[in-house]
């Protein structure tokens, strides 16, 4: 059974377009010159109770709008979309019961009172019982040890501890999903595997269905079974996330930087590189800022082959290997204009 | 010295961004000018002529000539410097290599030459020619552009001080409040000086809050003034101007101990 | 879902009770912003005392009439101070995009933005404002009786919700522009205005004091029906309506605004 219908979901921004300086200014008093930012544009989407689903995509490719109207804080321009049977906009308070809600960095807690007693008040606001309440804090506990805290105004707590609370508290009243918005923006490693390993757990003991953006993909891999790629306001990809895996996962980037920086350098370097790869074509090489990316398909040559090319052709002051980001994956698909 | 009007340069450009500011502020200034004139009118409704030696025209003058003063004075130096405390961000003002209160003094500098341009001159050109005030034109102008600079510099001390207070009392609107209250019924803004009783008066114009108002105004509008008032009127604000710098330096030396500790 | 007025009152009450005491905390900024408070309130007094000096009165409203309708026109100023003060960070949580975690609950929008700032320091207010009234009160002889404490409660209350109503209003301004702090500061000195009689301006300033930026109704219309008991005014009898009419469509507009308003960033 769905819990979130969406269908051709449309989000349109008019926003005027301003001019510089004292003049612009007035100019923009009374301009009629609008552009339109389509956030969203014709989006499906079906998701099952239960599920967590990870909404991935680049920066402004709408993630946050398509969030925005689902939890009611947004009309849609146009299309459909129903949570809990509820349309967000329509019955935003009712929406807004069964919804629990993190959006990054901005906390939900009263700034200056102890987190315990933002979470009394809401038990009050969301009406809920004695018991569950009680049930909830003591889940809670067992799973992040987390009650040493509780007496901590949340305005001196580090942004991890803060962005663990907001988590606990959107899940306090039992709402049947809840909407994570770069949960894990700014956090340290192990922070965000204790909020993995949260998260996960409550969605198997409370069968919570979890929306979820991020842009690092080990939460993805950690959490997520299905993924939703949107890029530009239109979803490019929509499937397990195991087949987005098999696809990437023999992806490697390799970083190499050189001690001549100089454009000239980096671009024969580059060719070089190129050129020897040229036939399997299992190489893409940019310069990113201070190094030169080389993403790696291992399915078409070993990384390593690659690595001792590099070694003995370049003068190479640094080498790094790393996983392929998911920004990397998402331009992949759309570069290569998969839809699915 | 070129570093330092840098920073007024800076200030001054940055307030072009407060245009809605600047506009609201001058309206509101407008209903001020509107209200002190009804009420003073009224007030001189059933007397004769002079109210303590004041005719309407001089009162209303007055007042609002205040007014105008009061808002190029508006340049929360005192609220900056709080701000920048509570942020941790005056550390690095310390760390620059720069006198504090130099810093402070010239960014300010440049709030006010800002409200100079946008709000005293529009407001001194409705009154003097809306309202038909007749204010005397000649060598007390040039006398009156020192005297407000003055007026300024005592000012900013009063503000500065105030800043320095909030360093330790970790907040600013009640401080700021009462320094404001004060210094505009003490100066005179809100009821002319001639209106106070005798006693408080002279209590008063032995204080530093009348030159910030009533000595550019006097200097402006009065006509009996001669060239030995206005040097001595100059001079007094010279000597407020100098005690309230040289008392900010020095409690900014006792407050440094302060930022170091809690700063950052 | 069971919403209430006793369901609202409840948490609010809590919220209250929470802000308040994580504030006793910060006593010395408490006692300072009681010290401006008062600061303010006491020059309001000295001026009109000086004033009262040099003449005896200003068109028919001698001295103790006037600080009848100064005392009045601080208590109708207090409950905004006390109970909205937190749409001065309106700007600051519109502008860094903020503002939407207060649509993220199952509550009225508006009132969980204000329901999140009680500001103490609104007491000292309330506290002077009511020995100013009852020093101008006694020194008037006005009677006291259950009816004049009742038509003072219901005034007071009217005049509360126009001030509310103004301050309101120009909060809803920040769902528009960019620079609602300025707009919130111009209305707000409106403030000082209403203690002086209307009737000191020409008509068309008295038609703007009424009915555009209604401060006519914050302290003299309704001073009328105690100063002036023969000849009160339809205005003065018509106050408490005004003011929740005012009310009313200050909240609807800052809904609507609230509403429109599509959070920015993030
Ligand atoms: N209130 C708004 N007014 C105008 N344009 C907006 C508004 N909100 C978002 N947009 C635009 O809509 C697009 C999508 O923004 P959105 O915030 O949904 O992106 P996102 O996928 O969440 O990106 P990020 O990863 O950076 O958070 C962007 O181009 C953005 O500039
Ligand atoms: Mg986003």
């Amino acid at each position: 059974m769905s819990i979130i219908e969406i269908e051709n979901l449309e989000k349109t921004f008019k926003v005027l377009n301003r001019h510089e300086g004292l003049k612009g200014a007035v100019k923009d008093l009374f301009s009629h010159d609008y552009k339109y930012i389509k956030a969203v544009d014709k989006i499906s989407m079906k998701i099952n109770a239960g599920e967590i689903v990870g909404y991935l995509g680049p920066n402004g490719a709408g993630k946050s709008t398509t969030i925005k109207m689902m939890t009611g804080v947004l009309d849609p321009t146009s299309g459909h979309i129903k949570v809990n049977g509820n349309i967000p906009y329509k019955n935003r308070r009712i929406n807004a019961q069964n919804i629990g809600v993190v959006f990054g960095q901005r906390t939900q807690l009263w700034w200056s009172l102890p987190v315990i007693e933002s979470f009394k008040i809401l038990k009050m606001i969301y009406q809920i019982n004695d018991k569950t309440y009680k049930d909830n804090l003591e889940l809670f506990d067992s799973l992040v040890k987390v009650s040493s805290l509780y007496s901590k105004p949340v305005r001196q707590m580090s942004l991890g501890q803060r962005t663990l609370c907001d988590i606990l508290a959107a899940f306090l009243h039992d709402p049947k999903v809840i909407f994570l918005d770069e949960p894990t923006i700014g956090l340290d490693v192990s922070i965000k595997s204790k909020i993995r390993m949260l998260i996960k757990e409550l969605n198997a003991r409370k069968n919570t269905t979890v929306i979820l953006t991020t842009h690092d993909m080990g939460d993805v891999e950690a959490l997520c079974q299905r993924a939703v790629i949107i890029d530009k306001g239109k979803i490019i990809f929509d499937d397990q996330f195991e087949s987005l895996k098999s696809m990437f996962g023999s992806y490697r980037t390799l970083k190499v930087s050189v001690d001549d920086m100089s454009e000239k350098n980096i671009n024969d370097t580059i060719r070089i590189i190129e050129s020897a790869f040229n036939q399997t074509k299992a190489l893409t090489v940019n310069r990113s800022e201070d190094w030169i990316e080389i993403i790696v398909d291992q399915d078409k040559t070993a990384l390593t082959d690659v690595l001792s090319f590099v070694i003995n052709n370049i003068h190479v002051s640094d080498v790094k290997i790393e996983e392929v980001e998911a920004e990397s994956i998402i331009r992949k698909i759309y570069e290569g204009g998969r839809t699915v | 010295m070129k570093r330092y009007w840098g920073l007024s340069k800076g200030t001054i450009m940055e307030s072009a961004a407060y245009r809605g500011h600047y506009l609201f502020t001058f309206v509101g200034n407008v209903f001020y000018i509107i209200l002190v004139y009804f009420l003073w009118k009224s007030i001189y409704a059933n007397t004769t002529q002079q109210i303590n030696g004041m005719t309407f025209k001089e009162t209303f003058m007055y007042l609002t000539l205040a007014a105008s003063i009061y808002s190029l004075m508006q340049t929360w130096a005192d609220w900056d410097m709080s701000r920048s405390m509570l942020s941790g961000n005056v550390v690095l003002q310390f760390l620059k290599p720069t006198n504090y209160q130099a810093y402070k003094l010239f960014e300010n500098f440049g709030v006010m030459v800002s409200n100079f341009v946008v709000l005293f001159i529009p407001s001194f050109i409705l009154i003097v020619f809306v309202f038909n005030a007749n204010i005397n034109v000649g060598l007390n102008m040039a006398i009156f552009i020192i005297s407000i600079l003055l007026a300024y510099l005592i000012n900013f001390g009063f503000d500065f001080i105030v800043g320095l207070l909030s360093f330790y009392t970790e907040s600013i609107w009640g401080i700021s409040m009462t320094k404001e209250v004060i210094v505009l019924l003490f100066s005179g803004a809100v009821v002319p000086l001639p209106f106070f009783p005798e006693a408080m008066r002279k209590i008063l114009e032995l204080l530093p809050f009348q030159a910030i108002y009533n000595i550019p105004l006097q200097i402006l509008t009065n006509k009996s003034y001669t060239v030995v008032d206005f040097l001595t009127q100059i001079l007094i604000q010279l000597f407020w101007a100098a005690i309230l710098i040289i008392g900010g330096s020095l409690f900014l030396k006792k407050a440094s101990k302060i930022i170091t500790v809690n700063g950052g | 879902m069971n919403q209430g007025f006793k369901y609202y009152l409840k948490i609010y009450l809590a919220i209250i009770t929470q802000d308040i005491k994580s504030k006793m905390q910060y006593r010395m900024d408490f006692f300072i912003s009681t010290l401006g408070m008062i600061a303010t309130n006491l020059s309001g007094l000295i001026s009109f005392w000086i004033l009262f000096r040099s003449i005896p009165n200003i068109q028919g409203w001698d001295y103790h009439e006037m600080i009848f309708i100064y005392a009045f026109s601080l208590l109708a100023v207090t409950p905004v101070q006390l109970f909205f003060d937190n749409l001065w960070n309106i700007n600051d949580k519109v502008l860094r995009g903020d503002f939407i975690v207060y649509c993220f609950r199952p509550l009225n929008i508006f009132f969980y933005y204000m329901s999140e700032v009680f500001d103490v320091k609104g007491l000292s207010q309330l506290i002077f404002g009511c020995l100013l009234l009852i020093y101008s009160w006694a020194s008037l002889h006005i009677q006291i009786t259950v009816v004049s404490i009742l038509f003072l409660f219901v005034t007071l209350l009217g005049a509360s919700l126009v001030m509310i109503g103004i301050m309101v209003l120009a909060c809803s301004s920040a769902f528009w522009i960019t620079n609602s702090t300025s707009v919130l500061v111009f209305m707000f000195k409106f403030k000082d205005y209403s203690k002086y009689p209307i009737t000191i301006f020409n008509t068309v300033f008295r038609f703007i004091f009424s009915f555009l930026i209604p401060i006519g109704f914050i302290a003299f219309y309704p001073s009328e029906i105690f100063l002036r008991p023969k000849s009160t005014t339809i205005l003065a009898l018509a106050s408490p309506v005004i003011g929740i009419a005012f009310f009313i469509l200050a909240y609807f507009v800052w809904m609507y605004g609230a509403r429109k308003y599509s959070g920015t960033g993030s």
